[in-house]
């Protein structure tokens, strides 16, 4: 019995390991298996990943290790390095967590066969330890070997700051299980899950870039201050200080953070098996919103499609994230470059005015590259096909044309990415002090980029469509469309500013800026005349 | 009614439906029976303009679907075997989605959608989004909406799947309902015992081709419809 208890425990941690590297060895895409060489690739892919991304926490772990070694404070050292990898493995799969323990889809499968709750649950929480071990070891294996090529790094703290690599897996484990129930728990009971979603994405976006761009502040004022921040650590953060103190050498140290992270498990672990089976078989909370009779409000046909599609956009987290970010940073970049005016015109007035005057009679032409190019992070229409799914055949049998469904895709990309183009293109404006007739072509050539831009994804996706997802993020994050939309915009721009170092002896950037303006509108109303066509008839027949 | 001439639709090499011809008069419930494979999926959506088919012609009230699908379609409503319907939606925004595309009115669309879903029991959940819906609720709600504008045609492919009891019965006297309007029904159904009771004609159709059609007394004589039907499908 117990040999057969062991012999099922190991097929459900095997699952649980193919699950976890499955997208190895089959394309989500497609559901098929991958070649061999395409699992090479794969593989060799992800390992130049890890190893960049290694890259990027072994020269923040050298820049602090020498100073802290130097100053006796190895263990400060450790402990910084600690708390990141920390927040990095808990942070890094709390949203996995959510759903590979507490959302399987198999759960009740599993449940419904002769498998003890138990082990779901051991199998489960080893596949979000390893999870979070992934994410450890980005910033631990360049701490540790940071730590060994600055020197004096005994025996005891290899062997102390190895283990503590395993037993600091177990405290991420621990806060990450817990992190994953609150968001369960929240996710229960919110309605607006996709636009909460959103806000904790663009905050964790804000945070990122705030400690990246202040990377070298925060280095240094932790270098300064190393003393007065060792003894808040001790004072204030006694289980950090014990790890830090454990993987510089300190057997007892070392037994002590140990004896908290277990312990800490342990609790967790009793909780979450005297809760597993209720927790994953209940849907506890869940806001069920009542309806209640209200006045309906009629609207055209034209009003109805564009709002369906915009509900399609905000009703999707991952849609909103990968292609509507834009609408959301060009007001934000509107107001940074409004803040930033003087400093702007300083650098216009004294640098560029004195060093490279041509540039500054070029400036509406780079602004208008520039605010384009925040545009083309919007490629709303380059995944709408494909999102149509198996729900296409209701386009298709309503009385509507083809062209009208395609218009209000096209109107919603406009729209969202028109309106705050706009207001950073007049910002734009204003700040590189553009008359008005630059400024007018700035507003033109704008208007005429998000319209062609649109019209790109939308074309793209009907030459590329995938109505036969299994999940969203496949058309959203994984289509074809969607990324050379994003590139098409990013490489044309390029040469658009060529185009006008080449011909800057021919004409001045306003004719140039009028020129590539009205190339703009017509490859806008050409790709619009096909769209209306061709376009149209492939959407109808689409199946 | 609905006037289907020769019709014949291909998918590469295959002939999905080849020259079928049927016509359906006001005030009728026309079934359409055949095996898994056999043409009614490609005929219902034909009809309703969904698909492009080779040859033959389809008449709604005299309009070609091929010429003036829209006009067609503003007639009609139709009904898949697996309602996908818009998960993004709650039940209510896609019903007034649908009432907006129909252009039904403000009070009208109010009382139909306030009689049809307490009907069939799904007022309590049209602010659900329909992606919380069951495979039953979702048919429901499929049913609701072609019936928001009242429409002359009624498409239906294997309608009864995935409802319960009562709400397969309220169905029905919708059916009835309609045809009793003027309207008529076209509808495919396995379910023989069903059709046998509800239609007034029945077709079978088998690779495609249509090898019986008439009145229920006309196609089944004394025997039983599963009876014909068993023995015509040896037969072909």
């Amino acid at each position: 019995m117990k040999a057969g208890g062991a012999r099922m425990l190991r097929a459900l941690l095997r699952k649980q390991l193919w699950e976890l590297g499955s997208f190895l060895f089959v394309d989500r895409k497609t559901g098929k298996g991958r070649t061999k060489g395409k699992r090479i690739l794969f593989l060799i892919l992800y390992a130049f990943l890890f190893l960049m991304l290694g890259a990027v926490f072994f020269s923040t772990a050298m820049a602090l290790c020498g100073a802290l070694v130097e100053a006796g404070l190895d263990w400060l050292y450790f402990a910084l390095m600690g708390m990141i990898a920390l927040a990095l493995g808990v942070f890094g799969s709390v949203f996995n967590t959510y759903a590979g323990l507490y959302n399987a889809k198999d759960n009740e499968s599993l449940l419904s066969m002769p498998i003890p709750p138990r082990d779901i649950l051991i199998a489960r929480v080893a596949g979000v330890s390893l999870t979070g071990m992934l994410y450890e070891a980005l910033v631990m294996i360049p701490a540790i070997i940071a730590r060994a090529i600055v020197g004096g790094f005994g025996a005891a703290g290899w062997v102390f700051s190895i283990l503590l690599f395993f037993v600091l897996a177990l405290l991420i484990t621990t806060l990450t299980c817990l992190l994953g129930w609150l968001v369960a728990l929240i996710a229960a009971r919110l309605k607006n899950k996709s636009f909460l979603t959103v806000l904790v994405a663009l905050a964790f976006i804000t945070v990122y870039y705030a400690v990246y761009m202040q990377a070298y502040k925060l280095l240094a004022a932790i270098l300064e201050n190393m003393d007065a921040l060792g003894a808040a650590v001790h004072t204030w953060i006694y289980p950090l200080y014990a790890f830090g103190r454990g993987a510089a050498g300190s057997a007892l140290h070392f037994l002590i953070f140990t004896a908290i992270a277990a312990a800490l498990f342990a609790l967790e672990y009793w909780v979450l098996s005297r809760s597993f089976v209720r927790i994953v078989t209940t849907k506890r909370g869940e806001t069920h919103a009542e309806y209640r009779e209200r006045a309906a409000k009629v609207s055209g046909v034209g009003a109805a499609l564009f709002r369906r599609e915009l509900w399609h956009l905000t009703a999707s987290a991952s849609y909103m994230l990968n292609c509507a970010l834009g609408t959301v940073l060009m007001p934000v970049a509107a107001a940074a470059i409004l803040i930033k005016a003087s400093s702007i015109r300083g650098v216009i007035d004294t640098v560029l005015a004195s060093e490279m005057p041509f540039l500054v009679s070029a400036l509406p032409l780079f602004a208008a590259v520039l605010v384009c190019f925040l545009t083309s992070m919007n490629d709303i229409t380059a995944p709408s096909v494909s999102l149509e799914g198996r729900s296409i055949w209701l386009m298709q049998s309503l009385p509507v044309t083809a062209w009208q469904a395609l218009r209000a895709k096209l109107a919603l990309q406009i729209v969202l990415t028109g309106v705050p183009a706009l207001l950073l293109a007049a910002a734009a404006a204003f700040v590189i002090r553009a008359g008005a007739p630059a400024a007018i072509l700035i507003a033109a050539e704008t208007l005429f980029f998000v319209w062609l831009m649109a019209e790109v994804g939308l074309a793209l996706n009907l030459k590329m469509p995938n109505l036969t997802w299994t999940n969203e993020m496949i058309p959203v994050k994984q289509g074809m469309p969607v990324l050379i939309a994003l590139l098409s915009g990013w490489l044309v721009l390029p040469l658009v500013v060529l185009g006008f170092f080449l011909l800057r002896g021919v004409m001045g950037c306003e004719t140039y800026l009028a020129l590539t303006t009205a190339l703009t509108a017509a490859a806008a109303l050409g790709l619009g005349f096909w769209l209306r066509g061709r376009g149209a008839a492939i959407y109808a027949s689409l199946s | 009614m609905l006037n289907i001439q020769h019709l014949t639709k291909t998918y590469g090499e295959k002939r999905a439906v080849d020259d079928l011809s049927l016509h359906i008069a006001p005030g009728e419930i026309y079934g359409f029976i055949g095996h898994n494979g056999a043409g009614k999926t490609t005929t219902l959506k034909s009809v309703a303009g969904i698909l492009r088919f080779d040859a033959g012609e389809i008449f709604v009230d005299g309009i070609s679907v091929a010429e003036k699908p829209l006009e067609c379609k503003r007639r009609m409503a139709y009904i898949p075997d697996n309602p996908d319907l818009y998960d993004f939606m709650t039940g209510i925004r896609y019903l007034n989605f649908i009432a907006d595309i129909f252009g039904v009115g403000a009070a009208e669309r109010q009382a139909r959608i306030r009689t049809y879903a307490d009907a069939f029991g799904l007022t309590k959940d049209l602010a659900q989004p329909v992606s919380a819906y069951s495979h039953g609720m979702k048919q429901k709600l499929a049913v609701i909406s072609a019936l928001l504008h009242e429409p002359r045609l009624v498409l239906m492919d294997e309608p009864f799947v995935g409802l319960d009891p009562l709400a397969a019965h309220l169905l029905k006297e919708q059916m009835r309902a309609i045809c009793d309007r003027g309207g008529a029904i076209f509808f495919s159904t396995h379910v023989l015992e069903v059709a046998e009771k509800l239609c007034d004609k029945v077709a079978i159709i088998k690779d495609g081709r249509l090898i019986r059609a008439g009145t229920m007394d006309e196609v089944r004589g004394d025997a039983s419809l599963e009876s014909v039907f068993l023995e015509l499908e040896e037969q072909a």
